[in-house]
């Protein structure tokens, strides 16, 4: 992981760890689930104190972009990015079926409730 | 053991008539490394003196490593190194000679530390001392002391006569010291950029007194530049916003000042007119804005 800090910037040294690592893992140069550097290496690379990476580590797990594994170090955390899709995906359609089924409660067919809830969803996103 | 390696309270000397250091009430902890910055005249070599020892306060006390500083005892200065300028190894000894005086003084000397940052930097450990140049001599002291793997380190204008590569070293070294040795690194230079590189406090000296005191992480979240309009008129601060200095240009103002308490963009937002532009803060132009653009207070 190669990560630069400015010291002289005024930006708070911290911050720009997180910084960094935020972009590292949204550019892919840290994949999830990788270790990050154990503070005392990562203190040692940039020259700071071992309390500033603390503090930066600490932030990014708790905005949830690592995980603190007490023993084993910092993860990037696993996307649950398919699982939660998969399971967005269930509950959605659970939710449509319900409707369509008290839809047809008014005599509407199901494709009409679709028609219904398309027009309704274009108007939300206009802002109307 | 505690923390604290240094703790100084209301500490003050007399030179004659004239106050050289007054009411400093100072702690460095272990593992920190602090910038002691402060104009030529300020103190700063004063505040080493008495911290070491090497003189008698006038006021205030002084302890080190949890020992009064005006009776320190060997078990103490043994695990204290302190570079001053002008207290240099005799010009005829050799680098070999000095390196078994170290031996003899400090227990945790690393000899193949000091011999490898010596050699590394291209000195023979068989010439005297007075054979290399001023910066080369300066290194080899350097090397020395951070070979003796000091609990606390005192360093006075180190990096004086050092060549970039060697002042990059020196300060590599001194956050390595802190880091994996626990050491109180204490660094008084004119040099701001080399120590806002690796130290994590700062203290600032002016007129023999302590003027800012806190973590440079603290200081980065808290201190902003602000630039207005030179027409605009002067701003309404909010509570607890203290201006540090300002200084005025043909078109504009700038002025720096510290938010404590966090938050501190938006905090300023209310101050602000759209015209103002706000900036971060390094440690250089901090250093300016408490000195030669201070606000008389």
């Amino acid at each position: 992981m190669l990560l630069r800090l400015d010291p002289h910037s005024g930006e708070p040294l911290y911050r720009q760890i997180v910084e960094a690592i935020k972009y590292q893992i949204a550019s892919g140069g840290l994949a999830a689930g990788e270790q990050l550097p154990s503070v005392r290496v990562l203190a040692s690379e940039l020259k700071i104190n071992m309390r500033t990476v603390v503090k930066a580590y600490d932030e990014l797990s708790h905005a949830g972009f690592i995980v603190l594994q007490h023993g084993r170090g910092a993860f990037v955390t696993e996307p649950q990015h398919t699982r939660t899709l998969v399971s967005r995906r269930k509950e959605l359609s659970e939710l449509a079926r319900r409707l369509i089924a008290e839809g047809c409660g008014f005599g509407a067919s199901p494709s009409e409730v679709a028609d219904i809830v398309r027009t309704v969803a274009d108007e939300m996103e206009r802002g109307l | 053991m505690s923390d604290l390696c240094i703790e100084t309270h209301e500490l003050g000397r007399m030179f004659g008539k004239t106050a050289v250091l007054r009411d400093i009430s100072w702690q460095a902890s272990a593992g920190n490394v602090v910038a002691l910055l402060g104009p030529n005249g300020s103190g700063k070599t004063t505040l080493f003196k008495l911290v070491r020892g090497l003189l008698i306060p006038t006021s205030g006390s002084s302890t080190l490593l949890g020992t009064r500083s005006d009776s320190l005892p060997d078990s103490v200065t043994n695990r204290v190194c302190c570079v001053l300028e002008g207290c240099s190894p005799p010009k005829w000894v050799t680098i070999r000679q000095l390196m078994d005086l170290h031996a003899a003084a400090y227990p945790q000397f690393d000899r193949a530390l000091a011999e490898e940052l010596v050699k590394q930097r291209g000195l023979p450990l068989n010439r005297r001392f007075w054979t290399f140049s001023k910066g080369q001599q300066r290194w080899a002291e350097l090397a020395l002391s951070i070979a003796s793997r000091p609990d606390v380190l005192l360093l006075d204008e180190p990096a004086d006569g050092l060549d970039p590569a060697v002042r990059r070293e020196l300060y590599d070294r001194l956050r390595e010291l802190a880091n994996e040795r626990n050491t109180a690194v204490v660094v008084a230079s004119h040099v701001i950029a080399d120590v806002e590189r690796i130290a994590d406090e700062l203290v600032l000296i002016q007129h023999g007194q302590i003027t800012l005191q806190a973590s440079l992480e603290t200081l980065r979240e808290e201190v902003r530049e602000i630039e207005l309009p030179a027409d605009q008129v002067p701003l309404q601060w909010g509570d607890g916003m203290r201006v540090l200095g300002s200084k005025r240009a043909t078109s504009s103002r700038v002025t720096w000042v510290r938010t404590p308490g966090g938050d501190v963009d938006r905090r300023l937002q209310g101050c602000l007119s759209e015209r103002a532009v706000v900036r971060p803060v390094g440690l250089e132009m901090l250093y300016f804005a408490c000195t030669e653009y201070a606000e008389a207070s």
